[in-house]
C-alpha cells in the first residue's frame, strides 16, 4: 500500500470560499488517519481530492512520492467503503467481493484464491453465499469492505463507514475495523464527523474546521494535549467546559467564584501568560471531582449549585451553575441532588488547560504539575 | 393493557418542575397494532404521554419507531386500537387537522425553498394561517434557527447544506410549531458529539417547559436516557419496557433490553453449570473455572438443564494482563480470555475480549498497548451481575 502525502492542497468551488486551504497532510504506509471536523468543514472535499474524485484548486498529492494530482480515481488504485455501502443487491457476497477483480478480467483461480482470503479476515465465511440484501447493515458494509480489499488497493478511504448502521452494530463493526487495522496495517483514511469512532479506529487523526487543519495527533494526543480551543471541545464525549479567567498582576488566576486554599493564590507557571491577561480556562467533565482531593494534588475550588442531570447510565452528567459559568460534570450513576443544592467543584491543576483567549491556541502546559 | 409504569419514589429528585395530575395527556394510545400485509409493524402498543413531558422511544431499525410516528400523524391508519391527541379521538382523522409537528428522519426539505422559508413554510399552513402576525412568526424562525445554530445558514437552499444541516432544518421546522405534540423522528443522529450533546440539553430543556409533549425516537439508547423523563423500549414492534432512564439501565427487563443500553451496552454471557463436586461453570468453550458462593446463588438456581445468563456491564470488569498479579483481591469471580481489540477514548477505552468464543466489552481507564490474542484474566463481582431465564431472557435477579 501507499503512503500518502498532501502538499499545501487547496480547494475552492466559487472561488472565494475556501473549502479547504492550503492542507499538509501525510498518512504513512500502514496507518489509519482520520479526517474529522463538523459539517462543512472540508473532510468531504479533502476525501474526493485525494481519492481522485474532485481536482484540486492547487497543491499536490503525492502517493510514495509520486505526483498523482492529475490521475483519476482508477490510476491511483484507490478503492472507497461508502456509507450506504452501494453493494450490488441481486448478487451473493461472493459475487459482491469478486466484481472489481472480474472486471479487471483477472483469472479465475487467482480470484477464488483473492476472494477466499477477504472473506476469512472479513469473517464472512458463514454467508458468503447469501444475496447482500438479506443480510444486516453491519454484514453489508463488512462485504463492502471486502470488495474494496480484495483489489489490493494503494489506500483504502472510508467515507462514514458506520453512519448508517444501529448503534449494536455500529459497535461491533468498529471493534473489526479497528481489529482489522491492528492487524492487518491498511493504509487509509476514514472521513468522519464522530469523534468516537475517530478515536476508536484511527491511529492518528487530522481534525478539521472551517477547511483548515488544526491539529494532527493520536486519539491519547488530541485528548491530553490539545492544540486550540477548537480541538479541545470536539474531542471527548461530554464537551470540555471553558471558563473565562484572568490572571493577576502577581500571575494568580482570577475566576469569579474561585475560593482560596488558606490564602494562596494558584496561577499558571510563569511564562505561560503575561500578567493582567485574559484566559480561557479549559477543564473535562470527568476531571472535576465532587469530593475534596488528597494532600499533594492541588486543585482549583469553585462554588456551583446543581441544575439537573443527563442520565448516562454507568455515569451522570450533572450541569451545575457557578459564578464563573456553568459546567459540565461526570460523577457516578443514579446521582441524588435537588436542583439548588450547593456543592464544591474540585479542579484538579494537573487536569486544566488554558487558552488564549482571542485567538484560542493553547498555551503551553510545558513545566507545570501534571 | 397498560404498559406505563408507576414512577419510583425518588423521581422528583429527576423532574423537578412539579407536574398536573388531571392534565390532558398529549398522546394516549391503547392498543395500537399496525400490519403491512403479513408483516406486523406494531403490536398492541399502550403509552401514555403527559404534557411537558418528554418520553424517548428507542429500539433497533425496524422495531416500529417511525410506524408509531406515521400513526400518530396520521400518515397511516391503524389495524386496531385507539389513538387520542390532546384529548381528542383521531379515528377518521386527516393529518392536517391533527397538529402534530412530525419531523422525518428522511428530513422532507422543500428543494426550492431556502433555509428560512423551509422553516416558516408549517407556520403558512391552513390550519395556522393567521395564528401568528409576521413579526410573531419571524421570533419564532429566528429562535429556532439561533437554537440549532443555523441562522447565519438562513438563506442557503437544501442542496447547498450538508447532512447534518438539513436534519437541523428539519428540526427547526417541527420546533417552530405550536403543535398538540411534538413527534422527532432521529432530531440529532447525523450531528457532531459537541453538537449533539448541547442541542440534547438544550432541546429537553425547551420542550419540557411546553405545554405539548414531546416524543423523540431514536436508535440510540444513550440519547434516549440522557435526553427523556420516561423511555420505551421498542423491539419487534412491541414495548418491552417503559421505564425512568436510570431504572431500565440498572434492571433491564430482558435480555433484548440488555443489549440495547450502556455505552457499550451489557454483555450477556451464555454459561454452562457443570456436574462436579463444587459449583463450576464455563463460558462456551472456555476453561471450567470455580464459582464463588455469591455468584452461584444469584446465578444457579435460575439455570435450566445447568444453561444460564449472566449480564455484565462493561464497567465492572477489571482486566489484567493473564501473568500480572495484584488484583486478585478484586470482585469475587474471574474468568480467562484473549484480547481481540483495544479502542482508546480519551480518558477510557474499550476492551474486546473473546472468553471461550463469546465476545464481551469492558470499559477501562486509560489505553493499555494490547496487542489482539493477549491472554487477560478477567474479575468481577457477582453481585454486580445480573442473572436472565435462559429460555424466557426475562430479568430474574
Amino acid at each position: 500500500m501507499a503512503d500518502v502525502r498532501l502538499q499545501q492542497v487547496s480547494k475552492s468551488y466559487d472561488g472565494q470560499v475556501m473549502a479547504v486551504e492550503s492542507m499538509d497532510l501525510h498518512c504513512p504506509q500502514g496507518e489509519m488517519l482520520a479526517l474529522l471536523g463538523p459539517s462543512g468543514c472540508g473532510k468531504s472535499s479533502t476525501l474526493k481530492m485525494v481519492a481522485g474524485i474532485e481536482g484540486v484548486t492547487s497543491g499536490e498529492i503525492l502517493f510514495d512520492g509520486v505526483d498523482v494530482t492529475r490521475l483519476d480515481s482508477a490510476r491511483r488504485n484507490v478503492a472507497m467503503v461508502f456509507e450506504d455501502y452501494a453493494l450490488y443487491p441481486h448478487m451473493s457476497v461472493r459475487e459482491n467481493i469478486a466484481f472489481p477483480l472480474q472486471v479487471r478480467r483477472h483469472d479465475r483461480v487467482s480470484i477464488a484464491k483473492k476472494v477466499d482470503g477477504v472473506i476469512d479476515l472479513l469473517g464472512l465465511g458463514a454467508m458468503a453465499g447469501a444475496a447482500v440484501q438479506s443480510l444486516s447493515g453491519g454484514a453489508q458494509q463488512r462485504v463492502s469492505i471486502g470488495r474494496a480489499l480484495v483489489r489490493e488497493p494503494a489506500l483504502v478511504m472510508f467515507d462514514e463507514p458506520l453512519s448508517h448502521l444501529d448503534a449494536d452494530q455500529k459497535v461491533v463493526l468498529r471493534t473489526e475495523i479497528r481489529r482489522m487495522q491492528s492487524t492487518q496495517g491498511l493504509t487509509s483514511v476514514l472521513v468522519t464527523h464522530d469523534q468516537t469512532e475517530a478515536m476508536a479506529m484511527a491511529d492518528r487523526i487530522a481534525v478539521m474546521n472551517h477547511g483548515v487543519l488544526q491539529q494532527v495527533g493520536s486519539p491519547q494526543d488530541l485528548y491530553a494535549q490539545p492544540a486550540n480551543r477548537f480541538v479541545a471541545g470536539f474531542i471527548g464525549d461530554t464537551p470540555m467546559n471553558f471558563l473565562d479567567a484572568a490572571l493577576d498582576a502577581d500571575g494568580g488566576l482570577r475566576l469569579p467564584g474561585l475560593m482560596e486554599t488558606k490564602g494562596e493564590a494558584w496561577g499558571p507557571p510563569a511564562g505561560v501568560c503575561q500578567p493582567g491577561e485574559a484566559v480561557v480556562l479549559g477543564i473535562r467533565p470527568e476531571d472535576i471531582v465532587l469530593h475534596e482531593l488528597p494532600a499533594g494534588q492541588p486543585a482549583l475550588r469553585l462554588r456551583a449549585h446543581f441544575l439537573d442531570r443527563e442520565c448516562g447510565g454507568d455515569r451522570d452528567v450533572l450541569r451545575l451553575r457557578s459564578e464563573a459559568g456553568v459546567l459540565h460534570v461526570e460523577t457516578g450513576p443514579a446521582s441524588r441532588h435537588r436542583p439548588g443544592d450547593a456543592l464544591v467543584c474540585c479542579l484538579p491543576v494537573a487536569a486544566l488547560h488554558f487558552f488564549h483567549a482571542t485567538d484560542g491556541r493553547a498555551l503551553l502546559r510545558q513545566g507545570w504539575a501534571a | 393493557m397498560t404498559l406505563v409504569m408507576e414512577a419510583p419514589r425518588w423521581a422528583e429528585t429527576l423532574q423537578p418542575q412539579a407536574r398536573p395530575t388531571q392534565s390532558t395527556p398529549s398522546v394516549l394510545a391503547s392498543g395500537l397494532s399496525k400490519h403491512f400485509g403479513a408483516k406486523q409493524a406494531l403490536s398492541d402498543l399502550s403509552l401514555r404521554l403527559e404534557e411537558g413531558e418528554l418520553v424517548a422511544v428507542t429500539g433497533p431499525s425496524g422495531a416500529g419507531k417511525s410506524t408509531l410516528a406515521r400513526l400518530i400523524s396520521g400518515l397511516e391508519v391503524p389495524s386496531s386500537g385507539e389513538l387520542h391527541l390532546a384529548g381528542q379521538n383521531m379515528r377518521g382523522r386527516a393529518p392536517q387537522g391533527r397538529r402534530v409537528a412530525h419531523m422525518f428522519e428522511s428530513f422532507a426539505l422543500y428543494p426550492t425553498r431556502t433555509v428560512r422559508q423551509n422553516v416558516a413554510s408549517p407556520l403558512d399552513a391552513p390550519g395556522n394561517r393567521g395564528r401568528w402576525s409576521p413579526g410573531e412568526a419571524a421570533r419564532r424562525i429566528d429562535e429556532v434557527l439561533a437554537l440549532t445554530e443555523m441562522a447565519a445558514l438562513h438563506e442557503r437552499f437544501p442542496s447547498q447544506l450538508s447532512g447534518g444541516q438539513k436534519q437541523r432544518v428539519a428540526l427547526c421546522r417541527a420546533l417552530v410549531q405550536d403543535p398538540s405534540v411534538f413527534v422527532l423522528d432521529e432530531p440529532i443522529g447525523h450531528l457532531d458529539a459537541k453538537l449533539r450533546h448541547r442541542l440534547r440539553g438544550d432541546i429537553r430543556r425547551r420542550q419540557r417547559a411546553l405545554r405539548p409533549g414531546t416524543l423523540w425516537l431514536t436508535p440510540d439508547g444513550l440519547e434516549a436516557m440522557a435526553v427523556a423523563d420516561r423511555v420505551v423500549v421498542l423491539i419487534g414492534g412491541r414495548i418491552h419496557q417503559v421505564d425512568t432512564p436510570d431504572a431500565v439501565f440498572a434492571r433491564p427487563a430482558n435480555v433484548q433490553v440488555a443489549r440495547l443500553i450502556g455505552d457499550p451496552a451489557m454483555n450477556v454471557l451464555e454459561l454452562q453449570w457443570l456436574p462436579s463436586d463444587g459449583p463450576v461453570f464455563r463460558v462456551g468453550d472456555s476453561q471450567p473455572v470455580a464459582a464463588s458462593a455469591s455468584l452461584r446463588q444469584r446465578h444457579q438456581g435460575h439455570a435450566r438443564q445447568g444453561r444460564g445468563l449472566m449480564g455484565l456491564r462493561p464497567t465492572e470488569i477489571m482486566v489484567t494482563p493473564s501473568e500480572a498479579a495484584g488484583h486478585d483481591r478484586w470482585g469475587t469471580d474471574s474468568l480467562h480470555g484473549a484480547v481481540y481489540a483495544v479502542e482508546p477514548l480519551g480518558k477510557t477505552c474499550i476492551v474486546s475480549i473473546d472468553v471461550g468464543g463469546q465476545r464481551l466489552r469492558a470499559r477501562l481507564p486509560g489505553a493499555p498497548a494490547w496487542p489482539p490474542g493477549m491472554p487477560v484474566s478477567l474479575r468481577f463481582d457477582a453481585e454486580a451481575s445480573l442473572a436472565f431465564d435462559p429460555d424466557s431472557g426475562v430479568l430474574c435477579t
